[in-house]
């Protein structure tokens, strides 16, 4: 058996980062089609705002850091639904407050710590027995979810007034997907750190939509490329011993940067052929 | 069926609409019957969009109330009646990962239906809404790749393949070249008559709208002028523009004279 497979934390470690690599692309193909890119990172500052506050306490992290990222959803989907103010100045606005609230929260209990560190950055040593259970449990909601309402998340993707006269009840669509997105990027941490998650949600859906014709395919390749970065980052990680979100987020650019080559060879070779 | 008999398909009663300190609409009332097909027009910014968006519950009236098919528009659920296309904007599906046939399909939209994720898009009304709009040719190309006119066309195929009671139209012939027009305009007349089908189209071209419409609806933020093409003037619809509006239609009934060239 090779080393790596031999420890319970690499276990754990690739464990999470399979489910992250499923999880994350599949909310991020609705929340990149929808250009919200932004709320991937205001949601991981708000969590960070909770892990800062768990730490501080005493209190578990990872559950405040999801009690406060599922708060933040509501509250910008709220403002989103609004309407009146520009979505991604409502956006920065809570980006910045939590992320002022972390940095005092933080300074007040006496600076940074290792804990801290592998919020931020991800580590193979820190995924929990509990964060793996609640990202399985996560990861069978959201595949529920989404598997159910396909075709209703698809319309809104696609244009949300649009969806709306067609009697999609987008209301509650939007706000069960910010939940859903907020908790994922929670409980992702462990694996590829608050600073991080942002980019797992976003490249492997470039990947797709890179290479894929339709929705089904787009998506269907942004988890195969999520969880190839996931799992070849950690081991790359395990390794070279270095922090596992920017070892599996270097690995998800380098991807991209293959499949650009390869769509753009593949571009010329059918002009050629005309 | 008799217009006056008929019973409502959109009525807006007393709406007002501000958005923030912008009043778009102040006190209209209008109301749109079946087999109707009415024009609503206005200078950029007179409130025709916004309009359109509070008939549809995308925007909730500050005063007044909206009806769709006789109930209040907060209230209603049978979206399957209506059809809408709105105002298309350049660069809006730049990303989107999906082929023609793939988008109008997602006209066909009924509930939520767990498994339609593997719903096949290339139904037979599906492509014959493709068929009408003229774009059997690119039903497997990827919507970003097509031009705008062309994805004006796919959303009016969307809006189309609902086979609507009401279908709502915010500038459909805005990006549409003149053959395209024609098409649209005898698709949009089998339609309301043969059909009874309710149309608004929002629309900038005067000639078209005088000839093509049963009912035309000036707006400036109020309600301006409401009635049939052959009832409003030039100079009434001068006085809405601000400009000298020049009309040439070829209409028996009524001759504006002018200098826009087309013909039937
Ligand atoms: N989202 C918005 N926020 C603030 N003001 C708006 C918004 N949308 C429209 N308005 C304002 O409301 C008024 C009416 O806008 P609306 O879009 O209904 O006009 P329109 O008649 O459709 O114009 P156009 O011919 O250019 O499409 C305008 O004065 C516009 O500036
Ligand atoms: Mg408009």
């Amino acid at each position: 058996m090779p080393a790596i497979l031999q420890y319970e934390f690499m276990l754990r470690a690739l464990a999470g980062g399979v489910l992250v690599g499923v999880l994350a692309p599949i909310l991020g193909t609705f929340v990149v089609l929808r250009r919200l890119s932004l709320i991937a990172d205001t949601l991981a500052h708000v969590a960070l705002m909770g892990v800062a506050i768990g730490l501080a306490s005493r209190f578990l992290p990872t559950l405040v850091a999801l009690l406060a990222a599922t708060t933040g959803a509501i509250i910008v989907d709220q403002l989103r639904a609004r309407g009146r103010v520009p979505g991604d100045v409502a956006l920065a606005v809570v980006l910045y407050g939590s992320l002022a609230v972390a940095v005092v929260v933080i300074g007040l209990a006496g600076g940074f710590n290792v804990d801290l560190f592998s919020f931020l950055f991800g580590s193979i040593l820190s995924v929990a027995p509990l964060d793996l259970w609640l990202l399985a449990a996560l990861a069978v909601v959201v595949l529920l979810f989404v598997g159910v309402f396909f075709v209703d998340l698809a319309q809104m993707a696609f244009d949300d007034h649009l969806a709306k006269v067609s009697g999609v009840r987008t209301d509650r669509l939007n706000l069960a997907l910010a939940v859903l997105t907020g908790a994922t990027i929670t409980l992702s941490m462990r694996v590829v750190g608050v600073l991080l998650i942002g980019a797992m949600l976003v490249i492997p859906v470039m990947i797709g939509l890179r290479l894929a014709r339709g929705l089904r395919a787009a998506m269907a390749t942004a988890v195969l490329a999520g969880v190839l970065s996931a799992v070849s980052g950690l081991t790359i990680a395990f390794y070279g011993d270095i922090s596992a979100g920017g070892a599996i987020v270097l690995t998800a650019m380098a991807l991209l940067i293959l499949a650009n080559l390869w769509s753009r060879l593949r571009h010329r070779r059918r002009t050629a052929d005309v | 069926m008799t217009e006056a008999a008929s019973p409502s398909v959109i009525e807006w009663e007393r709406v007002s609409f501000a958005y923030g300190a912008v009043t778009a609409l102040q006190d209209v009332s209008l109301c749109i019957h079946y087999g109707e097909l009415a024009a609503v027009m206005g200078p950029n910014g007179s409130g025709k969009s916004t309009l359109i968006k509070l008939a549809l519950g995308l925007l909730k009236p500050d005063s007044g109330r909206v009806r769709l098919f006789g109930r209040d528009v907060n209230d209603f659920d049978q979206w399957g009646r209506v059809g809408y296309m709105p105002q298309v904007v350049n660069g809006a599906w730049q990303d989107f990962p999906a082929t023609v046939s793939e988008v109008v399909s997602l006209g066909t939209y009924s509930g939520v239906s767990p498994l339609g994720i593997f719903r096949r898009s290339e139904r037979a009304d599906v492509l014959a809404a493709i068929e009408t709009v003229g774009m059997t040719a690119y039903r497997s190309r990827r919507l970003a790749e097509l031009s705008v006119g062309q994805q004006q066309r796919v959303l009016l195929a969307r809006a189309l393949v609902r086979n609507p009671d009401l279908l709502v139209l915010d500038e459909p012939a805005a990006g549409i070249d003149v053959s395209g027009e024609e098409q649209l305009y005898a698709v949009l007349r089998d339609l309301s008559k043969d059909r009874g089908m309710a149309i608004v189209i929002v629309s900038h071209d005067i000639g078209a709208m005088l000839r093509e419409a049963t009912t035309v609806a000036c707006l400036n933020c109020r309600l301006v002028l409401h009635g049939q093409p052959h009832d409003l003037t030039v100079d009434e619809m001068s006085t809405l523009y601000g400009a000298p509006v020049d009309v040439l239609i070829h209409d028996t009934a009524h001759e504006f004279q002018g200098a826009l060239h087309r013909h039937r």
